[in-house]
């Protein structure tokens, strides 16, 4: 699977490391094989076909889902389960099929975070198009929910 | 844009894989059955769109981000 397409921000700098230009973090200097391929894209972002993971800061429950290729292009994301612990359980069977997997750790769900400072609440979660990331692949894709339960500005607030 | 009638059981294929059958009509909801290969996502198109112009949004991410930090210390994501 090493079609990645090659990008004049990223470096390959040897040993299986590749420097990853962003705007918001500068130079990331990473493992090839922390990158998430994404063969589809994300809806609207078909041609960004490849991301790195990073944690927003040590301890954060929030992470940046950062392109490889577009240096500006990075998304607030976050273990959809820590705002909404019943998410799963709300869903026909047909939707959780597509989270086979996250029990033993071999799929990750992320969802989009998305930030308006002016709004009510200014932080909202996208829980129609869920991150689906098989981590044996390395390969990720943005699903689709067939239910209805839940909108893409389900409010973030944490419970505490 | 192809407009094409089709009564109650009767098929549109479209290439050489994808068939719409119109399985029932009542008042103004018509079922529909789509036979396709199976990576062939199909969306309702409103919610393609609501998620495609969520993530416009979600990609606008402002400069400051100091938003992420108020809850910095209540949770932890499990890795």
């Amino acid at each position: 699977m090493n079609n990645r397409r090659s990008s004049p921000f990223t470096v390959n700098s040897g040993a299986g490391m590749l420097t990853v230009s962003t705007t918001r973090f500068g130079d990331i200097l990473i493992e090839e094989d922390r990158v998430i391929h994404f063969p589809e894209g994300l809806l609207g972002f078909p041609d960004q076909k490849a991301y790195i993971i990073q944690q927003h800061k040590p301890g954060s429950s929030f992470y940046w889902l950062q392109s490889v290729d577009l240096p500006h292009l990075a998304f607030v994301i976050i273990n959809p389960f820590l705002g909404e612990k019943d998410y799963l359980k709300e869903l026909p069977p047909s939707d959780q099929s597509y989270f086979n997997g996250i029990e033993d750790g071999r799929t990750l769900a992320l969802a989009l975070v998305t930030i308006k400072p002016e709004s009510v609440p200014p932080l909202t979660m996208n829980l129609v198009g869920p991150v689906i990331i098989n981590l044996e692949t390395r390969t990720g894709r943005q699903v689709v929910l067939s239910s209805t339960r839940y909108t893409c500005k389900h409010p973030l607030i944490f419970s505490q | 844009m192809l407009v094409i009638t089709r009564k109650l059981e009767e098929k549109i294929t479209i290439g050489n894989d994808i068939t719409i059958s119109v399985l029932g009509i009542k008042g103004n909801h018509i079922k529909l059955g789509i036979e396709a290969p199976r990576h062939t996502p199909i969306y309702r198109t409103e919610v393609y769109k609501s998620i495609v112009e969520e993530n416009l949004r979600a990609a606008l991410v402002p400069q400051d981000v100091s938003l992420l930090s108020s809850n910095e210390q209540t949770e932890v994501l499990d890795e």
